[in-house]
C-alpha cells in the first residue's frame, strides 16, 4: 500500500547532493562568460635563454639592405623566417611599392624624349644608355611586383599576430625592469626561489597595481620576503614602461612576472 | 637550504575536499554524520513531497467518485479488498464493518446505535493508523532541523580546540598558521546549517501539509458516518 523506504527521495535525494558538491567542485557554469578576459602575459625575469632575446635585433638589418638592392633572391627567406617580429617589417616592406612607383615614373617619360633628339651620335649613345638602363630597371620591376604580393599576405597576417604579445615587446619589458632590479645574492636559499608577481599597468606604462601570487609565503619566509621586496622595488622604483603603447596596452595590462635569480647568480 | 626554507611554508589549499581531509578525525565524523543528515532529510522531504501531492490528488479522484451517485456497494466493489489510499482505505473499513454487522445477524433494532458508534470507531482507527503511517520519519526532519547546528558547532569547537593546541605547541601565532585550522573547523558549522536550513523550512511546510491532509481525512469520514447512519435509521424505521 504505502512504500516504506523512500527510494524516489532517496535517489532524488543523492542526485541532488551529487549536483551540489559537483557545483562546489568546479564551480557555477556560465556565471562569468559574458566576461571576456585577456590572460595575462607571463614574462621570465631574467630571461633564461638568451635565444630568444638575441635574433631579433639582427633580422630587420638584412631586410632593410637588399631590398633596394637585389629583393629577388633574400627577400623571400626574410618574409619566411621571422614570423614573431611581424610588426617592425610593415612599415620598411610598405616604403618599396612607393619606390616602384617612382622607378616607374622616370619609365613613362623616356617616350616623349625619343622623337625630339635625333641630333648627334653622343645624345644617341646617352640616350642608348639611358634607355639599357630603364632597361635594367624594367627588368627587376616584375618582380618587385610579385614580391608586393607577399608582403601584402604579410600584412594580412600582421594584424593576428600584432595582437599578441610579440616577442621583442615582452624582451624589451623584462629587460627594462631587470635593469632595475637589485637582488641580494647573499639571501640563503636565493638561487632556488623565485617570486611571482601580478602586475596591473595603466595606459601611460605606469604600474596600476603590484600584487604577490603567493601572499603566504610572503608573511611566512623571511628570505622569500626579502626576494620579493626586491621584485617590487625593481617593479615599482623603475617608473613607467616606455614600450607600452595605446597598441599593445591590452595584452600588457596584467602581466604575471616570474623573478628567478637563478639566471643571474650562476 | 632550499628545503628548509620550503618546509616552512604551510600549504594553503582551501578547497571544501581539502578542508574535510585536513580535519581532526573527530570533526571528521562529525562532517560525515551532517553529510548523512543531509542526504536523509532530503531523501525525506523529497518522499513526503511527492507523496503528498499524488494522496491529494487521489483524495480528489476518490471524492469524485463518491459523490458521483453511484450506490456505495459498486463502489466498494470497485475499490475491492486492498485499497491503494488513506481514504480508500477509511472507505472499506467502513463498509465491511456494515456488512458484516447487517450479514451476521446482529438485530437491527437493537443494534443501530450500536452500530453507528462501531463504524465511527472503526474509520477513526483507520484514520489515525494512516495518518501515522503518513507521519513517520517527519521525527527525523524535525531533529535534523534542531540537532544539526549543535553538532556542526560541537565540530567547529572540537576543531579550533585542536587549532589553539597546535598554536600553543609551535609557538607561531602568524596568520597563516592560524587560519587553515579555524577554516577547517568553521566548515563543521557550515555543514550543519546546511543540513538544518532546509530541514527546518520543509519541516513546516510537510507538517502544516500533513494537518492540511488529515483534516481532509476527517471530514470525509464525518461525512461517510453521518451518510451511514441516516441508512440505519431508514433501515430500522
Amino acid at each position: 500500500m504505502l512504500r516504506d523506504t523512500p527510494n524516489t527521495g532517496l535517489i532524488a535525494s543523492v542526485a541532488l547532493h551529487a549536483s551540489v558538491i559537483a557545483v562546489a567542485w568546479m564551480g557555477v557554469p556560465f556565471l562569468h562568460k559574458t566576461v571576456v578576459e585577456t590572460p595575462p602575459v607571463f614574462m621570465e625575469i631574467p630571461v633564461i635563454s638568451e635565444v630568444t632575446a638575441a635574433p631579433p635585433p639582427p633580422t630587420p638589418e638584412p631586410i632593410k639592405e637588399p631590398e633596394p638592392v637585389t629583393p629577388t633572391t633574400e627577400q623571400p627567406p626574410a618574409a619566411e623566417a621571422p614570423p614573431s617580429d611581424a610588426m617592425p617589417p610593415p612599415p620598411e616592406k610598405t616604403s618599396p611599392p612607393e619606390e616602384i612607383k617612382k622607378a616607374e615614373v622616370p619609365i613613362v617619360k623616356p617616350p616623349p624624349r625619343k622623337p625630339a633628339p635625333p641630333d648627334t651620335k653622343k645624345r644617341d649613345v646617352a640616350m642608348l644608355q639611358d634607355l639599357l638602363k630603364d632597361m635594367q630597371k624594367n627588368a627587376p620591376k616584375p618582380k618587385p611586383q610579385a614580391e608586393s604580393k607577399t608582403t601584402d599576405t604579410a600584412k594580412n597576417l600582421a594584424p593576428t599576430l600584432g595582437e599578441r604579445a610579440t616577442m621583442t615587446e615582452k624582451d624589451a619589458i623584462v629587460k627594462h625592469i631587470e635593469s632595475c632590479w637589485r637582488i641580494d645574492p647573499g639571501t640563503e636559499g636565493v638561487a632556488n626561489m623565485a617570486v611571482e608577481a601580478r602586475v596591473f599597468l595603466n595606459p601611460d606604462g605606469s604600474v596600476q597595481k603590484f600584487e604577490f601570487v603567493d601572499m603566504a609565503r610572503y608573511f611566512v619566509d623571511a628570505q622569500f620576503r626579502t626576494l620579493a621586496n626586491s621584485a617590487r622595488n625593481a617593479v615599482l622604483g623603475c617608473g613607467k614602461i616606455p614600450m607600452i603603447t595605446p597598441a599593445n596596452y591590452a595584452t600588457f595590462k596584467e602581466m604575471v612576472l616570474n623573478f628567478s635569480p637563478q639566471g643571474r647568480i650562476n | 637550504m632550499e628545503s628548509t626554507a620550503l618546509a616552512t611554508v604551510p600549504v594553503v589549499n582551501m578547497s571544501a575536499w581539502a578542508l574535510f581531509m585536513q580535519a581532526d578525525i573527530i570533526v571528521k565524523a562529525v562532517m560525515i554524520v551532517l553529510a548523512g543528515m543531509s542526504l536523509w532529510s532530503w531523501a525525506i522531504i523529497f518522499d513526503k513531497i511527492f507523496r503528498l501531492r499524488s494522496l491529494f490528488k487521489q483524495a480528489e479522484q476518490f471524492e469524485e467518485k463518491f459523490w458521483s451517485g453511484q450506490s456505495l456497494e459498486d463502489l466498494f466493489e470497485r475499490v475491492g479488498q486492498r485499497p491503494r489510499e488513506p481514504m480508500a482505505t477509511i472507505f472499506t473499513a467502513a463498509m465491511r464493518e456494515w456488512r458484516r454487522s447487517s450479514k451476521g445477524g446482529v438485530p437491527v433494532a437493537t443494534g443501530t446505535a450500536m452500530l453507528h458508534e462501531r463504524i465511527d470507531r472503526v474509520m477513526k482507527i483507520s484514520l489515525e493508523r494512516e495518518m501515522d503511517h503518513l507521519n513517520r520519519r517527519m521525527i527525523f526532519l524535525a531533529s535534523t532541523a534542531s540537532a544539526s547546528p549543535f553538532l556542526g558547532l560541537f565540530g567547529t569547537v572540537w576543531g579550533i580546540m585542536n587549532t589553539f593546541t597546535a598554536i600553543g605547541a609551535s609557538s607561531d601565532t602568524s596568520l597563516a598558521t592560524v587560519a587553515p585550522g579555524i577554516a577547517e573547523a568553521l566548515f563543521a558549522t557550515a555543514l550543519g546549517l546546511v543540513a538544518a536550513i532546509p530541514a527546518v523550512i520543509f519541516y513546516n511546510k510537510i507538517s502544516s501539509d500533513l494537518s492540511r491532509y488529515a483534516l481532509r481525512l476527517e471530514n470525509f469520514a464525518g461525512e461517510f458516518g453521518a451518510i451511514l447512519s441516516r441508512q440505519l435509521d431508514v433501515k430500522s424505521a
